[in-house]
């Protein structure tokens, strides 16, 4: 509503103020306005250096590529590559597939899923690879029926292995 | 422990994603290769919990489609304790809150911030020199949505070295954006600051920004042909309205005919266009009973105008004649019948 007052007080006063009229700009004016537009007013010396810099630029990324899937049939989310850490026989399907159904942010996937994924609250160190994860942890997955998905601070986490 | 403000990226998503796309802020560490998700809010601001490492941290801001599960690369930021840090903000004469937008034939300028940039021997070339560079992206249907990642993929349109901190201003008098009419180009302008990588960072992005570039308005009168001489009710006329900018006041004038245009005129009730959203737009308006505005007869101008942050334009303009005034040619004839 303020907006539209707002518009309709603009309206108003452009109806009644005195308005500086201009011509608009020919295509031919334009297209020769546009000959001095550039970033070469900057620096095209590129500095001395032993080795030519590397620039990327980021065509091609895909988060989804770079990403596990996991999916219940009717939700799907995503975690890093690397963030799964155990994938009991019976759930193999759930995981890596293609995305099916509604896509969630990973934890509101995770509370609809407690009974088939939990989560493993691993260190920086741990997930670099300088430290190992509990063995006491990894023996025990293998005796349960959940998917494990590496953590920390909530979010899920590549583990170097 | 790193404190990455999120908010910045947030307020530049452009407007098309937002419902039905679910948003992942991703951060890489470019020694380790720890790939990490941050758990985030829709806007504000959240601290990243891994440690800053020599060769830098990635933060990347995603979105997915949950209807084709397509993903978009929307904003990503290097950071790291020996990396330069960089800001750019474009601005124009529309104080519009989204993302920066500007008219073809208008001005903006871009102000690249840099700082930590270092002087000496021996130091890498990342913590000495940024890489300034300016990306095209054309959006002729003005229909497709353009990523980040899309826009400033391929070769700049220019680039430029920066090894001073501060503020590094370039002003671009109207948008560098190409077509047939320059007049109604669209599309995007796309500014990067990259640091200089020796190949160790998989990516070198250290800021970014844009600016939405919208074509210059066009219209029509129709109707009413040039000297045509009004002397009873007026025609009806057609106006067609084409790129009417997104902030805009659109109208009819009529005012007597004299080699000034501008002041004074009345404006026609009912060809009032207010406009203040997102994106352009294209009308056809009809406009009638307007006799009621010539005070007396004569040569007048009728005008369609429209007025931007950036002034007021004719679209177009007729010139013809009023003359209302009932003359009567009579001859009285004294008639007598003859009496016989």
């Amino acid at each position: 509503m303020k907006t539209q007052f707002a518009i309709l007080a603009a309206l108003t006063a452009a109806c009644h103020a005195e308005i500086v009229v201009t011509q608009p700009v020919s295509a031919r004016d334009l297209a020769a306005r546009q000959k001095n537009t550039s970033l070469t007013v900057l620096d095209q010396t590129r500095p001395p250096s032993d080795v030519a810099p590397v620039i990327s630029r980021s065509a091609g990324q895909s988060l989804i590529f770079q990403s596990e899937i996991l999916h219940d049939g009717h939700h799907w989310t995503l975690v890093p590559r690397g963030a799964v850490l155990f994938v009991p026989k019976a759930k193999m399907a759930n995981v890596g597939a293609r995305p099916v159904g509604i896509l969630l942010p990973w934890i509101e996937f995770l509370a609809k899923n407690p009974a088939w994924v939990s989560t493993h609250e691993t260190s920086f160190n741990q997930a670099s690879g300088d430290d190992p994860l509990p063995p006491e942890k990894t023996a025990f997955w293998e005796k349960q029926d959940r998917v494990i998905i590496a953590v920390h601070g909530g979010g899920p986490i590549s583990v170097a292995r | 422990m790193l404190r990455f403000a999120i908010t910045a990226i947030a307020l530049s998503l452009p407007s098309a994603f937002g419902q039905g796309y679910v948003n992942f802020v991703r951060q890489q560490q470019q020694t380790s290769k720890i790939t990490w998700d941050m758990p985030v809010a829709p806007q504000g601001t959240a601290p990243a919990m891994l440690t800053a490492e020599a060769g830098g941290a990635l933060f990347q801001l995603w979105t997915v489609s949950q209807q084709n599960s397509k993903d978009y690369l929307l904003d990503q930021k290097l950071v790291g304790a020996y990396l330069p840090k960089g800001s750019i903000i474009v601005r124009s004469a529309d104080s519009y809150n989204g993302v920066p937008r500007i008219r073809v034939d208008q001005p903006f300028s871009v102000e690249f911030t840099v700082s930590n940039l270092l002087t000496g021997q021996n130091i890498p070339l990342s913590a000495t020199t940024v890489l300034a560079e300016h990306h095209l992206a054309p959006n002729p249907d003005g229909k497709t949505v353009i990523t980040a990642a899309q826009a400033i993929a391929g070769t700049p349109f220019s680039s430029g070295y920066i090894s001073k901190n501060g503020v590094t201003s370039v002003i671009y008098p109207v948008t560098s954006i190409k077509a047939p009419d320059p007049t109604k180009a669209r599309g995007e302008e796309h500014f990067v600051l990259h640091a200089l990588g020796d190949g160790t960072f998989s990516q070198t992005q250290i800021a970014t920004a844009f600016i939405k570039v919208w074509p210059m308005a066009s219209g029509k009168i129709s109707g009413l042909a040039p000297g045509t001489l009004i002397r009873t009710n007026p025609p009806v006329l057609t106006v067609k309205l084409d790129d009417l900018y997104p902030r805009s006041n659109t109208f009819i004038r009529i005012r007597s005919s004299g080699p000034i245009l501008g002041n004074g005129g009345a404006v026609i009730a009912g060809s009032m266009l207010a406009l203040d959203q997102e994106l352009p737009t294209s009308r056809l308006l009809t406009v009638s009973d307007y006799g009621n505005l010539f005070d007396s007869d004569g040569a007048y101008v009728i005008e369609l105008l429209t007025t931007t942050p950036f002034g007021t334009d004719v679209l177009d303009s007729i010139a013809f004649q009023v003359n209302r005034t009932l003359r009567l040619n009579a001859m009285i004839v004294d008639c007598e019948t003859p009496e016989n």
